[in-house]
């Protein structure tokens, strides 16, 4: 199966199959990052 | 003309109907469908009544564009004092009821009073029958139409009916017309259901003339390329609105875990394309269907494919039911979707509402606020698909006292269950949140918060703020009917020039829903779709009323005032969490953990939230307290409500 994007406009590259793992890595990462920002920083 | 159409008032316990015109005097300052039901609810429903007893009035109307020659003018709105949340209740759903009404010679509808006994009312050319409906009670919102179109002996006969639901008052029952369209949000099944009021059915032959029929079946035909050719529509129209959905959790816009999260991951069997290759498998080709007059056909039909309820026929599911049943209970499974969708159509429920009610409840359940005593053994956890389903039919029916409790709605249900429950409760006006997370989206925020009928995205969510529109774009849009020359950001996750896009599509959707269009036909989700000046003319040429672009919007403008009188009356108050303007603190306290980069780590800004909700009580003419000014009232003419002019 096909998945997700594809609808934007003709031609418009398909995603296969699951991505979860690695959109959950990249926001993870992010998350923690921006956390430890906050912490150094102060709440903004 | 197409304005002829009369108002009945129909007391349901005296049994006494009167019939009257609408006067062109209340068309020009209320337009139909939502405004004018407004203005009536203010009028005829006396402050501090309770929703469930016979002093609440019920409107039920068509928009004044209702069966004329102009697309998607179907939507019937339902509007009463709100079980829910004891403030504005309002329903809006498309169909083909509200064009039989019409036909039948009425627009509008207002019952107050109850019933003796189970009743439904029978409309038919210019004649209205309180009838005997013990014999419908107990049946399933398709049985009751059914069973109504064999006892009157007509399978043209259309009708608005409430389900189980709404017969067992639960609070977020909805009153439901086909097999799908739900007037959701704020209780009105539950409202029907306390006057004994089983079913409203109509059947109209009576002609309606239209003013200038070359004229609007040529714009018409400009009407329909521009909706068909709109990306979006045609979208929709493939998809359905499953598409919002997947969209809107791709990038962390979706309320997963009761707000814990903001992005349901694994989720692909409920991606709109796995819901699409479901319906080409049990369907066929063509399983997109739509309401009456519309070009989109944005409703997938489908049968279940596996497991106890396989081979049964329903149509969804809607983004919200994706929403309700699977990413905020995070339960990934798409037999579990498709058969809450196909129980909540059937018994007449809210799902957005019960998705979020039971999701709420996982959350205590696994924090220990609620144990296996008040879930009688139920594994309350989140991802349980049987049971979710199990709740599902306890709060329908009311069984065990989880259901009965959880029935009554966020806030009675938060007092019942005591501790901190309350603060777990992602509800604004005591009605719960759309699936969606609005944490990185601030306008998006803000209308959920101010919206009339309590959290929702259909009273002014400026959705097409997240497609990151060209300034010159944006300024075209948000700068007609009347002039804007204040800042207007492109960027979503900013918070300056939000509250004049909120102001302008909150004038915009009570337009189309006092015109009975559908919000898919607007800028809701299409920048190149209908706007003010489109809808002068179609208005023009259908009914020959005269009203520009400005006068439409001035009119919105009145009909939202009304709204907000109403529930300035039941205790509206600012910054009050269960009756005001205002966000549970997850909003503030809580960054997005998951999603696209910008989104992860955002929280609302409560100082610039403030400053927000600020400068949106100045474009509407309120005081600091969210109260109407002496001047906006009388500059819009309701100095003097009520007025009992109808």
């Amino acid at each position: 199966m096909e998945w997700r994007v594809a609808w934007v406009k003709d031609g418009f590259p398909r995603i296969r199959g699951p991505v979860w793992d690695v959109n959950k890595r990249l926001a993870d990462e992010e998350f923690e990052r921006k956390m430890k920002e906050v912490k150094k920083d102060g709440p903004k | 003309m197409a304005l002829n159409r009369k108002i009945a008032y129909i007391d349901l316990s005296t049994g006494k109907i009167e019939i009257k015109p609408i006067p062109l005097e209340l068309r020009r300052k209320f337009l139909g469908g939502r405004g004018l039901d407004a203005y009536l609810l203010y009028n005829h429903t006396k402050q501090g009544c309770d929703p469930l007893g016979p002093d609440n009035t019920i409107m039920v109307s068509g928009g004044a564009l209702c069966a004329t020659l102009a697309s998607a003018t179907s939507r019937c709105h339902v509007m009463a004092k709100s079980p829910l949340g004891g403030m504005l209740g309002s329903a809006n759903m498309g169909g083909f009821f509200t064009p039989e009404l019409a036909w039948a010679g009425f627009h509008h509808l207002v019952i107050k009073g109850k019933a003796e006994k189970p009743v439904y009312l029978w409309i038919h050319n210019g004649k209205i029958e309180i009838r005997d409906a013990r014999n419908l009670w107990g049946k399933t919102v398709t049985d009751t139409q059914w069973a109504i179109r064999e006892e009157l002996g007509d399978d043209d006969i259309k009708s608005l009916v409430i389900g189980p639901a709404g017969e067992n008052l639960v609070r977020y029952a909805n009153v439901m017309t086909g097999i799908k369209n739900s007037g959701g949000r704020t209780g009105m099944g539950a409202v029907m259901g306390s006057k004994n009021l089983k079913a409203i059915a109509a059947r109209g032959t009576m002609d309606i003339k239209i003013a200038y029929p070359k004229e609007a079946l040529e714009y018409n035909k400009r009407f329909i390329d521009q909706i068909t050719s709109a990306k979006v529509n045609q979208t929709q129209g493939t998809l359905g609105t499953p598409f919002i959905w997947g969209a809107t959790n791709s990038w962390g816009g979706v309320r997963t875990r009761n707000f814990q999260y903001n992005q349901m991951l694994y989720a692909d069997e409920i991606e709109p394309e796995s819901i699409d290759e479901n319906s080409l498998k049990t369907i066929g080709p063509y399983h997109m269907t739509g309401c009456f007059g519309c070009q989109v056909h944005c409703r997938p039909q489908y049968k279940i494919p596996t497991g106890p309820y396989a081979g049964v026929y329903d149509e969804g599911p809607e983004y919200t039911s994706q929403g309700g049943m699977s990413s905020e209970p995070d339960i990934p499974g798409l037999e579990n979707l498709l058969v809450c969708n196909h129980l909540v159509d059937q018994w007449g429920v809210d799902n957005l509402e019960i998705g979020s009610i039971i999701s709420w409840a996982m959350e205590l359940y696994e924090l220990g606020i609620l144990t296996n005593k008040e879930t009688e053994g139920l594994d309350l956890r989140f991802g349980n698909a049987e049971a979710f389903q199990e709740m599902l039919e306890r709060i329908c029916f009311r069984k065990g006292w989880l259901g009965n409790v959880l029935a009554e709605g966020g806030i009675i249900a938060s007092e019942k269950i005591g501790k901190n429950s309350f603060d777990y409760l992602i509800q604004v006006k005591g009605v719960s949140n759309l699936h969606s997370d609005e944490r990185a989206t601030p306008a998006l925020a803000l209308n959920i918060a101010t919206a009339s009928r309590g959290s929702d995205h259909l009273r002014s969510r400026p959705a097409i703020d997240l497609y990151h529109l060209p300034q010159e774009v944006m300024r075209k849009i948000y700068s007609s009917p009347v002039p804007y020359d204040g800042p207007l950001s492109s960027e979503h996750t900013e918070y300056i020039g939000k509250p004049w896009q909120v102001f302008w599509h909150e004038n915009c959707y009570m337009g189309v829903d006092c015109l009975g269009i559908c919000k898919y036909h607007t800028t809701f989700l299409g920048a190149t779709l209908p706007n003010f000046e489109d809808w002068s003319r179609v208005l023009y040429y259908n009914t020959g009323l005269e009203l520009t672009p400005r006068e439409i919007w001035d009119a919105a403008v009145r009909s939202n005032m009304m709204e907000r009188l109403f529930n300035l009356r039941e205790g509206l108050t600012r910054n009050d969490l269960k009756k005001g303007d205002m966000l549970n603190h997850r909003y503030f306290d809580e960054p997005c953990r998951r999603g696209a980069l910008d989104v992860v780590g955002k929280v609302i800004d409560r100082e610039k939230f403030a400053k927000m909700v600020d400068e949106l009580y100045e474009y509407k003419g309120l005081d600091k307290n969210g109260v109407p000014k002496p001047e906006t009232l009388k500059k819009l003419g309701l100095d003097k409500e009520p007025s009992h002019l109808l």
